[in-house]
This record gives structure tokens, C-alpha cells and sequence, in this order.
């Protein structure tokens, strides 16, 4: 008998065997081997109070929802609280997940934890507030200078461009609080007749606040404007400007949307309040996280955007779900 | 230059029976399991579509009801409320303190029972033109910052005069420190007796209750539920924030413009698509949004399936084929090998036979062949076998001693007799007589080599029966170059002489004739001795162990020699009359050539 016979047979049956081989081994990798995409996300806070986390992690699930994605989401109940925050963000290293997304609640001490992952494949995200290191993917949160300097011209417009103004912050330690008194000053520069007084720092405590605040019209009668560089600093600042008699004539500007801040802007204390996009922080963050998964190419800086609420335009359609977000919650 | 083939199909034709049927087999299978398999994809495929689609429009036609029912609900509340006698009382101008005020709790009373009643309805609330307001709740304070006759379901009403409003969802901030998502129906109230305006009711959806429901629904891992009403402002939707952000959009204005009951956008990859369903009571409209790669996805699972199937289908069609194949050619190769043990000279070979179909029937003929072949073989050996013999019987015949020795006796009677003629002739017929039964060794020789033999042992026998013999020598001169076995004549003669002639009294004639006798040579022994009867003719062809007469043997000898040489058709018969003579007839073939 011939010897290619045989030979025949076997090319026949050897490519029937390589193209099913590679059907059955590319669908698959596409259904087993394509494993689920691990996400940690690690906030500052997990308690209810501010609201600004319960927003972000809603950004959190609506995105892992849309890009398929298992996320947990861990934090210490407290943003003071730094330690629990460096063991959950080492659990989760060990966890070895395809990305981390991290909202740090200090500039520096959570660098030792993050160095681990340096040799890692798992991607780091940082959202809201960074940490000073090159080894997040990508930092998404609201542009502090950008949005100072929004206040900054709102408060200016408001004044006619000219009188003094007061600026109270919270403290000159948090990136925020620099941020934003550093991009409202730097824009302020732009009106040559209008006249910073501070700034002052309340802690974010509206009764210290309030009380640093009454000091400054004290000394300064002729305050035509206040700016206020987060939620507790502007509701001390509208408790003290209720207490004066010349309310109609003191403009607030105030930072982010707490419940007392509406009532303040619906009262007409507070003229203009700048809000923050949580809800975005937290979807774009396990958006860029999935991509740099994927190995795309993502901006190292991501601005969420800030804006410029009022009275006269808190009830939009649109603005109404950044100042009441939850649709369940009855104030 | 000839063009080298591509493919040369040549090489891929199989020469086995195994091959070929493994191929076409194999071959046929998988190209009717990729037929099936392709198809009932095909058919699966559409039918999980179709079925999906069926369900997430019904699911979505369900929200629809749902949504409508609690529309409905807040129609009914405000219709019972249009023309409620103390709401009519209460807002009429000439009242007095005491009625009114009467009036007003049972109002109260009235729209709490009503909330309470309802889980969906978060509050009610009137707003008579005089400026009084009435609400669900004695502790209610309205909100004094807001105005709220500069809110949309206010004016909206107004301009309605009595028909329903229905806002989309918002925040309610009417009560003091409440602020609560509502879908808002507000409604014009009218005197009945007049057309008299008082006022406005409003009547707060709790929108948690349509959030829920759109939020709890599936629609595959990603799909999700959104509600847009008539003037496309979004009414529900997941991820609100993210389109005012842009960072996610919806095909508004197609969904409002199209007909189509659904439809697919093209924003490759990640194609949606929508199912609308709108509502007739609201204009709202509800779309289920489903990704159609995660229809793809359910693809992947059939695309896995069917490939694992059509593997299972294969590796089976393979070792079916080539069990079938071998089942086939087995048989067939055992036949081939069993037919070189044949050739090789191995004729005890026999072939099982295990089937009962055409290869069996095949090794049984072929079984029987092996068995007549062998049977001829055995024969033809016992023939050869019985040749010499018979040739070395006819040489001990040819040189009998009884024939030498009397013939040499009679040699010297007749040479003390002095009779030197007569001695010579004997001596010479004896000589010449041996010569020729010599003959080189061969066993065919011409007639008439054998006639002229005859002829000398005829002349020594005529010699030593003087008075008793005398032969006549007639063959025909055209048959004398015809060959014929040698050794023929001799011992009928010799028969003849001891049993015709020597007990015969007086002179005996011997004849021998020869001639061609249709297509046979015929030679005859005549004698005119005592004769045999059938009986005696019988047992001259008898072997008889007991018959020790030469003569006899001499005979049968001659016979069997002329049938192995030359078939059945040929041999000596006898035809005898007592007292009157043989004649014995030898039949023989024609033979120009030596060839046997």
C-alpha cells in the first residue's frame, strides 16, 4: 500500500482539528477566560454624612452597571479617619482587583501603602483627592482653582466689580481649601477695585464660621461681598449676614449644596453657591479605570466640572438633580 | 512552462477501500452537521431576539400600565375633590368665620384620609384664588421663600381651566423644609354653579414609587429603563447627571419623532437598542434600552453550543467512519492476504468467513476454488505418478524374460539344427527388436517405428510357433508418421498369442491393421483364436490381485497408459466371439507433432 494515503487522512483531519480547536478556543476565552473585570473603590467616607460620597458611589454602581464591571466599594465611616483608610486600601492591594479607585483622605500618608502596587498590574485611580505620587493612572476630580475662580468672577459680577469682600475657608492645609482660595485670589486679581479682607479660616464650622465672620463686618461695615470656601464656612457666613440688618446687601458666595445652603439660597442669603459633580467623579472613575483595564491611553487629569448655582436657577430640570440628588431622600 | 497545480487533487485520492470510505463519510457528516448546525443557529439566534424583544416590550408595556394607573389614581383624587361640596363652601366669598372654618377641617380631614389611603399621593394641596391655602396636614407650613404661583403646574393649570396638568418630576419645595421628588397633576377648581374660578388643587405623586419601579427592572446586565414626557424632558432616567455632563446621550428627538415601536442606534460598537412604549394618558413615553452586544453575548452561548456540538458530532463521525471502513476492508484485506498465502503455494489455506454479505459469499467461491484446485493438483500428481509406473510396467513387458529367454532358446535349437538362416533372421529380428523399444528413452514415437517392432517381434514369434502362426501387417501408409505410445502392440499381441493361438489347434493368423478412423487413429489386433466370451472380456481390463497371468497385466497396462495420456475418449475395446476369434481395437489420437 502506498504510503500517502494515510498521510492524506491525517493533513484532513489535522486541519478539521485547528480550525474547531480555534472556534472552541475563541469563544471561549471570549465567555470563560475573559474573566470579570475586579474593581476596589476606596472613598474617604462611608457614613452618610456628607452626602458628596453617597453621590459618588451612585457614579460608582451606575458605571459599573454600564461597563459591566464588579466593584466594591470599602472607606472608614469618618473622613478623619486615615489609618482604617491605609489598612482597607492595603486589603485591597492584596486583593489583587484589575484597579483601584481612590479618593485619599491624606496628600501624603497613604504613599507607603501605594507603593506595593507600584509592580502590580492592578490600575490606580485617584478621584477627588489625590496623593503625591506618579502612580495613578489618572486623578479625576473638580478643578479647586477652576472653581474658586468661578466664585471669584460670580461674586465680582454680583458687586458691580468694586467694594470690598471678606473670604472665609475652611483651613489652609486641605488641597480644597488651598485650591480654591488660591484660584479665587488669583482671579480676583482680574477686578482691581474690588478689596480682599482674609482670608480667614473657620474649620468649616458654621458657628466658628459665623462668629469669624461677624468680626469682619465689625471691622468692616462697608463688606459689600463674602466668599465662602466650603459648606460649613458659608452657612456660618449666612448665619452671621442674617443677623446683620443689611441682608439685601451682603453677596454670598458659598461652595457645595448642603440642605441649610439651599434654604439659604431659597432664603436669598446665599446669592450663588458652587456645586461639584459627585455623581460624575464617581462614574468617570471606574470609566478611566476600565479603560486603562482595557490599556487605553486616559488623561492623566480629568476635571469633573463645577457650577454656578442661584436662586433664580436651582429648580431646573438639571439642577435640581445636583442639589437633591437621591430621589428618596425627604429633607 | 507548465503551470504548477495549487492544490493537486490527484494525491488526495484515496486508493484503499478504508480511506476512501472514512473520507466520504467523514466528509458527507460534517458538511450535513455544518448544514444543521449553521441553520438551527440561525433559527435559535432570531428566536432569542424575537423572544427578548417580546419580553422587554411587554415588561416596558407593563411600566406603562403601572405608570398610568397611578396617573389614573391621581385623576380620580382630584376629580373627587373638583366638586366636593366644602372645598366649593370654603372657597366661596360670603361665608362666615365659624362655617369656614368648620369647612376647612373637614377639608383637612378629608385630603389626609385621602393620603393616607394612598402610599403613592405624598401630598394635596389647594390654592383658593383668595389666597388661603389648605393642606393634607394641619402642621404644614408653605414655604415662604417660594412663590408659588410662578411654578409651572400653577400656571399650567390655569391655562388648562379644569383640565388636568400633569408636570414632569421635580422637586416639590412648597412646604416649609420639604423638598421631595413629586410628579405633580394640578387642575383648575370651578364653582359648580357658576364659572367662577377659585383656585388650584395639586395633587404630589410620590416619584420614589416610579424611581423604584424603573430602577428594580432588568433589562439584561446594562440595559436600563428611562421615561421622557411629550415635551422630551426627562422624567426618569439613571444616569441624569451624566448627560447633563454630557458624558452620556440619548436619542431624544428620535425616540419622540420616530413611529417605531423600536429601534436600534448606530453608535458602533456599542449599538442600543430602544423599545418605546407611550403612555395615552400621560404622552409619556418609556423606553427600554437594552445593548445589543449583550444580545451578542446570548450569541456567544449558542456560538459555543453549536461549536461544541459540531465537535462532538465530528470526533464521533471520524470513529464511526473508520470503524465502518475498517468493518468493510477487513474482510476484504484478510481475503487478499489469504490469496498471496494461495500464490505462494500454501493450498491448505482457507478463509473464515464471518459474514454473510457479498465478501462472504466471495471467501466461501474463492474457498471452493482453493479446494478443486487442490483436488487437481492431487489428481494430477496420482497421475504422473501412475505414468511411470505404467512406462516402467511396459519396459518390464517390452523386456520379458520368459520372451528372451524361450526366443534365445529357440536360437540355439535352430543353431544346433544348423539352420544359420533361420538363426540370423531370429538374431536380427531380436536385435532390431530391442533397438527400437530403446528408442531414445521417448514415449512417443512414429507408427510406424512402432509397426515395424511389431513386425520383428511378430517374425520371432512366428519363428518359434512355426506351425501354429502366421500375421498380416496392414496399416494404412498415410498414419505411419502419426505418433503414438510406444510399447502399444506388443503386449496385445502377446495376449492374443498365448490366449487366442496357443490353445488353438492348427495354423492362427495374427492381423494388424491401422487406420485413421473419423478423427481418431485405429489400430486393430486381429486374431482368429479360440475366442473369449463377455465374462472373460470383462476381466481383461479387471485388476485381479489373484490373476498372476502377465498377459492380462500386460493389457490393462496399455489401456490405463493410452487414458493418462490421452483422456477417457481413448483405450482398447475388445470384440470376441468364441471359437471365431479377437479382435482388439486400440483407439488413439491424431498426433502430427510430438507434444505430449
Amino acid at each position: 500500500m502506498k504510503r500517502w494515503i494515510p498521510s492524506s487522512i491525517i493533513i484532513f483531519v489535522s486541519l478539521i482539528i485547528i480550525v474547531s480547536t480555534y472556534f472552541i478556543y475563541s469563544t471561549i476565552y471570549q465567555i470563560f477566560i475573559k474573566k470579570e473585570v475586579r474593581i476596589v473603590a476606596v472613598l474617604k467616607s462611608m457614613g452618610p454624612i456628607p452626602k458628596f460620597w453617597e453621590i459618588v458611589k451612585s457614579g460608582i454602581y451606575a458605571a459599573s452597571k454600564e461597563f459591566d464591571v464588579k466593584v466594591d466599594v470599602v472607606g472608614p465611616y469618618r473622613e478623619e479617619d486615615i489609618d482604617v483608610q491605609i489598612q482597607l486600601l492595603e486589603e485591597a492591594i492584596n486583593k489583587k482587583p484589575d484597579a483601584i479607585v481612590l479618593a485619599a483622605c491624606d496628600y501624603y500618608k497613604l504613599i507607603p501603602a501605594i507603593k506595593k502596587l507600584s509592580n502590580k498590574k492592578t490600575k490606580l485611580v485617584t478621584i477627588d483627592s489625590g496623593i503625591d505620587s506618579d502612580i495613578p493612572v489618572s486623578f479625576i476630580a473638580t478643578d479647586n482653582m477652576e472653581a474658586g475662580a468661578l466664585a471669584a468672577d460670580k461674586l465680582a459680577e454680583l458687586i458691580n466689580k468694586n467694594g470690598k469682600i471678606g473670604m472665609i475657608i475652611h483651613d489652609k492645609t486641605s488641597q480644597t481649601g488651598i485650591e480654591r482660595r488660591d484660584g479665587f485670589l488669583k482671579q480676583i486679581k482680574n477686578y482691581p477695585n474690588i478689596h480682599v479682607i482674609g482670608p480667614v479660616y473657620g474649620a468649616g464650622d458654621p458657628e466658628k464660621s459665623a462668629r469669624l465672620i461677624k468680626e469682619m463686618f465689625d471691622a468692616n461695615p462697608d463688606i459689600k461681598g463674602i466668599f465662602a470656601g466650603n459648606e460649613g464656612s458659608a452657612i456660618g457666613a449666612g448665619i452671621a449676614i442674617k443677623n446683620t440688618q443689611k441682608k439685601d446687601q451682603i453677596m454670598l458666595v458659598g461652595f457645595d449644596s448642603d440642605i441649610d445652603e439651599i434654604k439659604l439660597i431659597e432664603e436669598g442669603i446665599i446669592k450663588a453657591t458652587i456645586v461639584q459633580k459627585p455623581f460624575n467623579m464617581g462614574y468617570l472613575g471606574i470609566k478611566i479605570a476600565v479603560d486603562s483595564i482595557k490599556g487605553q491611553n486616559v488623561e492623566k487629569k480629568i476635571d469633573t466640572g463645577s457650577k454656578i448655582i442661584t436662586k433664580e436657577n436651582m429648580y431646573t430640570q438639571e439642577n435640581q438633580k445636583l442639589l437633591f440628588p437621591f430621589v428618596d431622600y425627604n429633607y | 512552462m507548465k503551470k504548477e497545480k495549487f492544490f493537486d487533487f490527484k494525491k488526495f485520492q484515496f486508493t484503499s477501500i478504508q480511506s476512501n470510505i472514512a473520507f466520504t463519510f467523514s466528509f458527507l457528516f460534517i458538511f450535513t452537521i455544518l448544514i444543521i448546525a449553521f441553520f438551527s443557529y440561525r433559527l435559535i439566534e432570531d428566536l432569542v431576539r424575537k423572544n427578548s424583544q417580546e419580553y422587554i416590550n411587554k415588561l416596558i408595556d407593563q411600566v406603562n400600565n403601572n405608570i398610568d394607573a397611578y396617573i389614573s389614581n391621581m385623576e380620580n383624587v382630584s376629580s373627587m375633590l373638583l366638586y366636593n361640596n366644602d372645598i366649593q363652601n370654603y372657597f366661596s366669598n360670603n361665608i362666615d368665620k365659624e362655617n369656614k372654618d368648620k369647612h376647612k377641617i373637614k377639608i383637612i380631614d378629608l385630603l389626609n384620609s385621602i393620603k393616607k389611603t394612598r402610599e403613592d399621593i405624598i401630598s394635596i394641596i389647594l390654592f383658593g384664588y383668595n389666597g388661603e391655602i389648605i393642606t393634607d396636614n394641619m402642621y404644614n407650613q408653605t414655604n415662604p421663600f417660594i412663590d408659588y404661583k410662578e411654578q409651572s403646574w400653577y400656571k399650567n393649570a390655569q391655562i388648562l381651566d379644569g383640565e388636568a396638568s400633569l408636570s414632569s418630576s421635580h422637586v416639590q419645595n412648597i412646604i416649609k423644609d420639604k423638598y421631595r421628588w413629586v410628579v405633580s397633576l394640578s387642575r383648575e377648581l370651578k364653582r359648580i354653579d357658576s364659572t367662577e374660578k377659585i383656585g388650584i388643587l395639586l395633587v404630589d405623586l410620590n416619584f420614589n414609587i416610579i424611581n423604584n419601579m424603573c430602577k428594580n427592572i432588568n433589562l439584561g446586565k446594562r440595559g436600563y429603563i428611562f421615561i421622557i414626557n411629550k415635551e422630551g424632558d426627562f422624567v426618569f432616567h439613571p444616569q441624569q447627571q451624566l448627560i447633563y455632563s454630557n458624558l452620556k446621550k440619548e436619542m431624544i428627538a428620535e425616540v419622540i419623532l420616530t413611529d417605531k415601536k423600536i429601534f436600534t442606534t448606530n453608535e458602533n460598537p456599542d449599538n442600543r437598542i430602544y423599545n418605546i412604549s407611550t403612555s395615552s394618558k400621560s404622552g409619556w413615553k418609556i423606553i427600554g434600552v437594552t445593548y445589543v452586544d449583550e444580545l451578542v453575548g446570548n450569541k456567544k452561548a449558542i456560538q459555543i453550543y453549536f461549536t461544541l456540538l459540531g465537535i462532538g458530532c465530528l470526533v464521533t463521525t471520524i470513529l464511526f467512519s473508520i470503524f465502518i471502513s475498517r468493518r468493510i476492508s477487513k474482510p476484504i484485506k484478510y481475503l487478499s492476504y489469504s490469496m498471496k498465502r494461495v500464490e505462494n503455494g500454501n493450498f491448505d489455506t482457507e478463509v473464515k468467513i464471518n459474514s454473510a454479505d457479498e465478501i462472504g459469499e466471495l471467501s466461501r467461491d474463492f474457498n471452493i476454488m482453493i479446494k478443486k484446485i487442490n483436488r487437481l493438483m492431487r489428481q494430477n500428481m496420482q497421475d504422473q505418478e501412475q505414468k511411470r509406473k505404467s512406462e516402467l510396467k511396459a519396459l518390464q513387458a517390452q523386456i520379458n524374460p520368459h520372451f528372451l529367454y524361450n526366443t534365445l532358446d529357440s536360437i540355439i535349437w535352430m543353431a544346433e539344427a544348423k539352420k544359420h538362416e533361420e538363426v540370423v533372421e531370429m538374431t536380427s529380428a531380436l536385435a532390431n527388436l530391442f533397438r527400437l523399444s530403446i528408442s531414445k528413452g521417448e514415449q512417443i514415437i512414429p507408427i510406424k517405428k512402432e509397426v515395424e517392432h511389431i513386425k520383428n517381434y511378430l517374425i520371432i514369434q512366428k519363428m518359434r510357433y512355426k506351425d501354429k502362426l502366421d500375421f498380416k501387417i496392414d496399416v494404412n501408409e498415410k498414419i505411419m508418421d502419426y505418433k503414438i505410445l510406444k510399447i502399444l502392440l506388443q503386449p496385445l499381441v502377446e495376449n492374443s498369442i498365448y490366449h487366442g493361438i496357443k490353445n488353438k489347434t492348427g495354423m492362427s493368423l495374427i492381423q494388424i491393421t491401422g487406420e485413421k478412423f473419423e478423427d481418431k487413429i485405429l489400430l486393430k489386433v486381429i486374431d482368429d483364436g479360440v475366442g473369449m466370451d463377455k465374462h472373460q472380456i470383462k476381466n481383461i481390463f479387471k485388476k485381479s490381485k489373484t490373476s498372476i497371468e502377465k498377459s492380462g497385466v500386460g493389457v490393462r497396462n496399455v489401456n490405463e497408459r493410452i487414458k493418462l495420456y490421452f483422456g477417457n475418449n481413448y483405450g482398447i475395446t475388445y470384440e470376441s466371439k468364441i471359437g471365431i476369434g479377437t479382435t482388439a481395437n486400440i483407439w488413439l489420437p491424431i498426433i502430427e507433432q510430438e507434444q505430449v
